[in-house]
């Protein structure tokens, strides 16, 4: 079964006939091309294959690709705008937040779908977002000061921010 | 070269941007033309003859390249003990054990033919466990024991499952323990867990022009790779390259071959096609695993806390084959007592075949696991003697000048350093018991304290050369290989550091057997100071050159010519010049300046079958020591952690934010196996929980925050005073966690994970 879907993956459209079965994070990988959707399990439980549908972060190893039709997708390569990273991607450089590195588009895309819904996270609502993103190197204390670090940056350019 | 100004920063990873981009390619990320999928059919049995096998309607298959069997591949591969088929010869030995493999032009098609292979087994009574294995009615699960090829590591024992036995006879236990006050006999165990790589192990090989094979693989030793398939293939070394892309983790899982070899005789038999294995999560938790333990210790101990005696036995349940078994029964052997001035020691460890899956080395080469034994059992001697944990540690801890337990006179040691330091944080004073704050509803918190050492491999050699290219960009050809722990990092710092150029103009090659030269392996914490030796002496070896030249430009002598910030400066003027101005003027059309660098020491020793006597048997010593802040709910046995202070002996720092790096993620690894990890089997041999949803790591909601310390003891071997320290943090947690618990509910827990049910059981038991 096959149908014909409309998927508009980091701000381009394509128009793809896809067969029924096939998941997002086979379509991204092996149709695109776009390597940065890592595959950790399969089965939805370490969040290493996150990605943005309409700013809401899914496991793309449990959506399937004719799912997100009409949506607008987002991976860990559509985060840089004109050759710059994004201030999450920059944040995890700076923070030390990066070590074998598998975890990490799946962790910034999530953070980034909690940072567009809640832009004040505490620090608990940072560490409950992230809990579904498995990571087995960094012991997460510098994912998380990086969300928090980009989070008040934002909050103090708007002047909301005591 | 500059004065020391880039050693010690903690300046940010060199491979952070291409990861946070998704820019890094992983193996299974990597796009080869006309690649071939693979499958394996494993066995469902943990032990078993193969009566018949039948490929005919796998072969059938459209799409189907080539389906292989025992019968197909002959050979014997395993680092310690050649005693592995490429795929089952005959005789299966652990549910999960590859018994044929499949090349096809899709995954879905292969995993279809492999459902299509009909094998016919005849069950046999699987040995599970270590206490089977040395039954005198046990099979013997390898009879070809003494006959396979070995390391002199594997001290086998003809007719018994056991494929090392090491010892240490030091001094006498009896008559310490006679001379003693106190006499304390326990039996602490570990369960098998998993390294859990978040990148599941994927392989690519293929044969290309002039029969090379080339295989892209995430392992973490390319050298140990290549040599193990010359030997199993029949090649020359320099027909073989290994490629090293990014890795998704290493821990250990990855030192020595495992799908390997199957791969590559696909390869072999599928033209000049690349193959490629990635195996999904549920196989992944099949390829290795960490060895279970149960030691026993006895201890006998002054009234004042004197160590008098100390004896284990360990038993290490390795699984169907030895892969590094024997080393991790030998490297956390030499050990086994902790770091403590003991006169007499006996120690007897045991690496016992099973028919479980294969174990390897985990972050410490069995060292958290005798940990978990000596410290939680050293705890307990404490709080008999009315000692505190702390106090009774100072009064015993091994320090410079004191001889080893293997007869090595000890230098550079920050063991006392670590305590010291990490009580300093956690404002606890030697003599002071930890306090216990009742916190109502049977919820009560207190700190627990644990240490370890670890020594690394013996003194294996590392090579690396240093490419200075004309403009003043730098190459960096090393093989160790970059799993996570930030060595390109450091080897960018460190060639920097040399040059006296930015590190930005540096570029650290993957590893890549046909460019960087020999390294032993990535283990063992090694990389830092044996790659950050070979690396710095290649890059002094490199500026040696480039002074030359230079002095040649500026008629001067070489030891004149400095350089700074990129740019090389004329004694006489003053003057800076980019490197490649000078490279140019002083050869006509420009050359090419290459340095060499070897770590390699002398005076190594291996250590006596007899006695485990040995005078240098390990490059260096690493140490750490931890608290642990928690607490404990009677009623339901829920541990809550407020806080882990982790103290860890690093020589020098080279880089700073690595370093805390790697305490963080080795202290969460270890409070992953003191509270939650462990690999469950049912009464078939096969894992129940090879998934994550039931296998247990931490989350960032289960994570206190820990507070790194960094104790600089300079190693005097080391670079700058560096040494390693990637493995030391896992060890102490759990017994510190035990401590803790043990201090604030009155409950002494000896087996490993510390779940709520395994502590409610305990309150139960206590009447609590």
């Amino acid at each position: 079964m096959k149908k014909t879907v409309v998927l508009t993956v980091n701000d381009v459209k394509h128009r793809e006939t896809l067969l029924h079965n096939l998941t997002l994070l086979e379509y991204l990988r092996e149709s695109l091309g776009l390597k940065g959707v890592k595959e950790g399990c399969g089965m939805g439980d370490c969040a290493a294959c996150t990605v943005l549908l309409d700013e809401i972060p899914v496991n793309a190893c449990l959506t399937l690709a004719v799912e997100a039709d009409g949506c607008r997708i987002t991976t860990i390569e559509g985060l840089c705008k004109d050759g710059r990273m994004s201030e999450l991607q920059q944040a995890f450089i700076e923070h030390g937040a990066v070590q074998c590195g598998y975890c990490s588009p799946g962790m910034i895309l999530t953070a980034q779908g909690l940072l567009a819904e809640n832009p004040d996270p505490t620090e608990p609502d940072v560490r409950r977002a992230l809990e579904g993103n498995l990571c087995r190197c960094t012991g997460y204390q510098s994912i998380v000061a990086a969300v928090l670090d980009v989070a008040g940056k934002r909050i103090k350019r708007k002047g909301s921010w005591a | 070269m500059t004065k020391d100004t880039l050693i010690g920063k903690g300046l940010l990873r060199v491979d952070a941007a291409e990861k946070v981009t998704g820019m890094a390619e992983y193996t299974g990320d990597l796009d080869l033309a006309g690649v071939l999928e693979a499958e394996m059919l494993t066995s469902p049995y943990a032990y078993a003859r193969i009566r018949s096998i039948d490929v005919s309607r796998a072969l059938s298959l459209d799409g189907v390249i080539e389906v292989m069997t025992g019968n197909d591949i002959k050979g014997l591969y395993g680092p310690m003990v050649k005693d592995r088929p490429v795929l089952a010869q005959g005789v299966v030995r652990f549910a999960g054990e590859p018994v044929a493999a499949v090349a096809a032009t899709s995954k879905q098609i292969a995993k279809r033919a492999v459902e299509l292979i009909d094998v016919q087994y005849e069950q046999l009574k699987p040995v599970l466990t270590h206490e089977e294995a040395l039954s005198p009615t046990a099979p013997l699960l390898h009879e070809g024991l003494m006959d396979y090829e070995k390391e002199i590591t594997a001290n086998v024992i003809a007719g018994t499952n056991i494929c090392n036995h090491f010892k240490i006879r030091k001094g006498d236990v009896e008559k310490g323990f006679a001379e003693s006050d106190y006499v304390l006999e326990e039996t602490y165990e570990v369960p098998r867990n998993h390294h859990v790589c978040l990148e599941t192990y994927s392989v690519i090989a293929q044969f290309e022009k002039e029969g090379t094979l080339h295989l892209w693989t995430c392992n973490q030793s390319p050298y140990v790779l290549q040599r193990a398939l010359a030997a199993l293939f029949n090649m020359p070394w320099n027909k073989v390259r290994i490629t090293i892309p990014t890795l998704g983790g290493g821990f250990g899982s990855r030192v020595y071959p495992s799908v390997e070899p199957a791969i590559v005789a696909l390869a072999q038999r599928s033209g000049h096609k690349p193959v490629r294995l990635t195996l999904s999560r549920e196989q992944d938790f099949y390829r290795i695993t960490n060895h279970g333990c149960t030691a026993t210790i006895k201890t006998g101990v002054r009234k004042d806390g004197t160590i008098m005696a100390r004896q284990l036995v360990t038993y290490w349940d390795t699984g169907a084959y030895a892969d590094c078994g024997p080393l991790v029964v030998r490297n956390s052997g030499f050990t086994s007592a902790g770091p403590y001035r003991i006169e007499n020691v006996k120690i007897d460890a045991y690496c016992v075949y099973t028919n479980r899956p294969v174990a390897t080395a985990f972050r410490g080469y069995g060292i958290p696991h005798v940990t978990w034994a000596y410290e939680c059992h050293l705890n307990r001697i404490a709080h008999e003697l009315g000692l505190d944990p702390l106090e009774i540690r100072l009064k015993n801890v091994i320090q410079d000048g004191d001889r080893s337990h293997t007869g090595e006179k000890m230098v550079a040691v920050g063991m006392k350093d670590c305590l010291e330091q990490v009580a300093k944080a956690a404002n606890w004073k030697p003599g002071t018991k930890p306090a216990v704050v009742d916190l109502g509803d049977g919820r009560y918190r207190s700190l627990g304290l644990a240490c370890s050492w670890k020594g690394t491999m013996r003194h294996h050699a590392t090579s690396a050369t240093v490419r200075v290219l004309e403009e003043g960009s730098v190459e960096v050809n090393c093989s160790n290989v970059d799993m996570g722990q930030g060595s390109s990092t450091i080897y960018a710092q460190i060639a920097a550091e040399e040059l006296g150029i930015p590190v930005e103009q540096v570029t650290v090659r993957h590893p890549d057997t046909f460019i960087t030269p020999y390294d032993r392996t990535t283990s063992a914490s090694r990389g830092t100071f044996h790659g950050g030796n070979a690396v710095m002496n290649a890059a002094r070896d490199a500026w040696q050159q480039v002074a030359v030249y230079a002095a040649k430009v500026f008629r001067c002598h070489p030891d004149d010519v400095k350089a700074e910030n990129g740019l090389i400066i004329d004694p006489e003027t003053g003057h800076k010049y980019a490197f490649g101005d000078i490279l140019n003027k002083a050869v006509i059309g420009g050359v090419d300046v290459i340095g060499r660098g070897n770590s390699y020491m002398e005076g190594g020793t291996g250590l006596d079958r007899e006695t485990g006597q040995g005078a240098n048997p390990t490059s260096f010593w690493m140490y750490a020591a931890q608290i642990v802040d928690l607490e404990v709910d009677t009623r339901t046995g829920q541990t809550t952690v407020h806080k882990i202070f982790a103290a860890s002996d690093v020589g020098r720092a080279i880089n700073e934010t690595n370093c805390v790096q790697q305490i963080h993620g080795g202290v969460t690894m270890g409070l992953g196996i003191a509270l939650s990890e462990e690999l469950t089997f049912d009464d078939k041999g096969r894992i129940l929980n090879n998934n994550f949803h039931d296998y247990k790591i931490q989350t960032c909601m289960d994570v206190p925050p820990i507070e790194a310390i960094l104790v600089e003891v300079p190693h005097p071997l080391g670079p700058y005073g560096a040494k390693g320290l990637g493995e030391a943090p896992v060890g102490p947690v759990a017994p510190a966690v035990a401590d803790a618990v043990a201090n604030a509910a009155g409950i002494w827990i000896r087996r490993l994970p510390m779940t709520p049910e395994r502590l409610l059981e305990a309150f139960r038991k206590d009447g609590k």
